[in-house]
């Protein structure tokens, strides 16, 4: 190496330590501006929204209609090519003829085509739509009046030190989805990670969004399917993974791996299916629609997916059973005993699947 | 419908594809295009390629379906391309979008080489232009039909040349887009760099500038939100120009529209396409270059904008990071607030800003027009190789530094320059 190529070397790898440094630096101004309140996640979201509402399909609830007016608006063939010309030389009138002739035809081909695109844009609608509800008529079993069976999904809480644990240091911003009140956010905004939530309209997201938290109303599907790919950081799953159809699972969890930046962690915090039977009631349960899942069937679907590193994490028990102390004399037979029965009786109330994207 | 160009009456086609393998070395390699436009970043490639080519010794030509105006000169129609098989001559398509010419290439049997500018996912931009959207699904169901029918690939990036792997493309290598960094260097136009910087009129803000297409792939909707946040945040008067051409105009319409409706006319400048001396005084008074592209299979203007001064801040999409490497500031984030933050951390550290521009023009060096020639004929002598052809050492080939004249002759001998 020559000793041009040695400083250029140094002052190269000098430039990359101070750029990481620089980006180091506007991660850490981004949250902080973020967790401060001085710059309101409203602003970001309405920015969002208003340009929403200029493209051509508005949001994704009225793609449908707009694709057909945009079809509709298309299928008009105009016979009449705006010819307007400023050439008048004799000399170039036959070959003015054949370029005009050229250009005519492919203006009209022009119309032709962007018709067809437009019919089959629709197309393509009516069959995602058509195979959308395909599935969830195969699988839905409508539960019977009065016998609905609602599923709260679990409580976050005892996993948030998991939880901020795993996502620190992310690449890129955290999704909750369903954020209800607000919990994980503010657990993961208080250590530092930059997140933010969407949830379909509850009145505990609205006033979590009201003071002053990044909550978006929204739902999971779509909302994944909108984000850049590889653009999130990490996501957790929580809510509404216990009540959609086996379907729509499926489908989440590969929009989560499109969405999930390499080495995201996606985390799913579920209703343990026993726990959640025993609170329905046999009859609800039986009959409810959808009901969820085991968390070996959640670790399934990730690694089937190329998810690695999958773990289950169980949360507290179902029905608790208090231990005797520690002063009796048969303490140690008596607790294992308990402990037995407290097996039996129930197993963990809720879990935790994490996951890391390859 | 597809067969319609170069299939001649009462002159049948040459063999079909796949009968007729590479060998050795070819005397002539003619160049086929769809369009061909002087000013755009593939046509000034093509350009180059071609001149490349005939300093090393072959015989080159440039086919193209539509020739603009400018360039009548310098291509020739592809209904003029002999119907027969052109012997020991081998084809270079530039592949970017659907065109019936690939039908052309898989009836022909020269042996082919795709070169490929990748082709813009179909998904950004349907909404907006349903006609495109059908072109660029057809660009990429044309990549399995190339890839069986090529038997080299040269691709723009590592980005691209990864989806030419996915696509079955089996011999491929990167060969960056060829330009003359000194194209840049124009003079500048002082009537327009006055309107922006020094004139009566001119803004006391900070001048954000992006130079692309205006198209919804482009996102430059995106770098509206940023600058709203940016003059919310640090400078009310800062103002963003985007330069280029509008695709369409669905997606201008509405971006003016949305524009309007932040109250930010006066701050964002939509300014078409402009001749080369209003760019140089665009970049000239800059302060900062911003890119929130969702995809790019390459980007020149982040070179262009390296090279001049300009200091950059982009997004990471599809083929930027591997673009900037280490000449400006690269974003993993994509919210318009960690554009915003990033843009005031550069401009607003003298030491950060000069040596981000000092970064950025030795990055845009490497991409000096003799780097890439070499590149160009040592992705060639691959070819060769692959073809079953006497190679050389590729570093015997074209290491003729920053933009000196390549030997003519330097890949074989017996072929005639033009």
């Amino acid at each position: 190496m020559t000793a041009d190529e040695a400083t250029n070397d140094a002052e190269d790898r000098e430039t990359r330590a101070l750029l990481d440094r620089v980006r180091r630096e506007i991660e850490d101004e981004v949250r902080a501006r973020r967790a401060a309140g001085d710059f309101p996640p409203s602003f970001e979201r309405k920015l969002d929204e208003l340009f929403a509402r200029f493209t051509p399909t508005g949001s994704a609830d009225d793609q449908f209609t707009e694709a057909l007016k945009l079809a509709d608006r298309s299928a008009y063939f105009d016979i009449k090519a705006p010819i307007g010309s400023r050439r008048t030389a004799k000399g170039a009138a036959r070959y003015v003829l054949w370029q005009a002739e050229a250009w005519f035809f492919n203006y009209v081909v022009t119309q032709l085509n962007h018709f067809s695109a437009s019919v089959m844009r629709v197309l393509h609608l009516l069959d995602e739509r058509l195979s959308e509800l395909e599935g969830q008529l195969a699988l839905a079993v409508p539960p019977t009046a009065g016998e609905e069976v609602l599923t709260p999904g679990a409580d976050v809480a005892p996993f948030l030190e998991l939880l901020t644990g795993r996502l620190h240091g992310a690449r890129g911003r955290v999704l909750h989805a369903e954020c209800g009140d607000g919990t994980v956010l503010r657990a993961l905004g208080a250590a530092g990670i930059d997140a933010y939530g969407i949830d379909p309209g509850t009145v505990e997201a609205d006033a979590a969004a009201a003071a002053g938290l990044d909550v978006r109303r929204d739902e999971v599907l779509g909302h994944l399917g909108a984000v850049a790919t590889e653009s999130l950081g990490g996501l957790v799953l929580s809510g509404c993974i216990d009540r959609m159809a086996r379907a729509e699972r499926r489908r989440l969890v590969q929009a989560a791996e499109l969405a999930l930046a390499p080495g995201g962690t996606i985390a799913v915090v579920g209703v343990a299916p026993a726990a959640w039977a025993a609170a329905a009631g046999e009859v609800a349960a039986d009959l409810a629609a959808d009901r969820p899942f085991h968390a070996a069937t959640w670790a399934h679907l990730l690694g089937a997916t190329g998810f690695v590193a999958v773990e289950v994490v169980d949360g507290p028990r179902a029905v608790p059973v208090g231990r005797v102390g520690p002063d009796h004399p048969d303490a140690a037979v008596l607790n294992a005993a308990l402990e037995r029965l407290e097996a039996l009786a129930g197993g963990p109330a809720s879990y935790a699947v994490l996951a890391t994207k390859r | 419908m597809t067969r319609a160009v170069g299939s001649q009456a009462g002159a049948p086609l040459a063999a079909p594809a796949g009968l007729a393998a590479p060998s050795g070395r070819p005397g002539r390699i003619d160049q086929v295009v769809p369009s061909f436009a002087g000013r755009d970043a593939i046509g000034v490639h093509v350009l180059h390629v071609r001149d490349t080519l005939r300093a090393a010794g072959y015989a080159s030509d440039i086919w193209a379906m539509d020739v603009l105006p400018d360039m009548r000169r310098q291509a020739r129609p592809l209904t003029e391309l002999p119907t027969r098989t052109m012997p020991a001559t081998w084809l270079l398509f530039h592949h970017s979008i659907g065109t019936p010419v690939v039908d052309l290439l898989c009836d022909r049997a020269e042996p082919l080489i795709v070169d490929y500018h990748n082709v813009t996912p179909a998904a950004l931009v349907d909404r907006w232009e349903p006609a495109l959207h059908a072109e660029l699904v057809l660009g990429r169901d044309q990549l399995a039909p190339l890839a069986a029918r090529a038997f080299f690939a040269l691709a723009d990036s590592a980005y691209n040349e990864q989806e030419l792997r996915a696509s079955g493309f089996r011999h491929t290598d990167v060969v960056p887009p060829l330009f003359a960094l000194e194209s840049f260097e124009v003079d500048v136009d002082e009537h327009v760099l006055e309107r922006l910087r020094d004139g009566p009129r001119a803004r006391q803000g900070t001048h954000w500038l992006f130079v692309g297409r205006l198209a919804p792939h482009k996102a430059p909707h995106e770098l509206v939100k940023a600058l709203a946040c940016y003059r919310r945040l640090y400078d009310p008067e800062a103002v963003l120009h985007l330069v280029g051409n509008p695709l369409g105009t669905t997606y201008p319409r509405a971006l003016a529209r949305y524009v309007q409706r932040l109250g930010l006319a006066d701050a964002v400048e939509i300014t078409g396409s402009i001749g080369a001396g209003e760019l140089a005084a665009y970049y000239r008074a800059a302060d900062v270059f911003v890119c929130a592209s969702a995809h790019e299979g390459f980007c020149v203007p982040v070179v262009e904008a390296m090279h001049l001064g300009v200091p950059v801040v982009a997004q990471a999409a599809a083929a930027v990071p591997e673009t900037v490497d280490g000449g400006g500031v690269v974003l993993d984030d994509r919210s318009p607030l960690a554009l915003a933050v990033a843009v005031h951390r550069v401009l607003g550290d003298e030491d950060v800003r000069r040596r981000l521009i000092r970064a950025g023009r030795h990055r845009a060096a490497s991409f000096a027009l003799g780097r890439s020639r070499a590149r160009l004929l040592a992705a060639l002598e691959r070819a060769v190789t692959v073809a079953g052809g006497a190679a050389r050492p590729a570093a015997s080939v074209g290491e003729d530094g920053d933009g000196a004249p390549l030997p003519a002759g330097t890949l074989g001998d017996g072929r005639a320059g033009r």
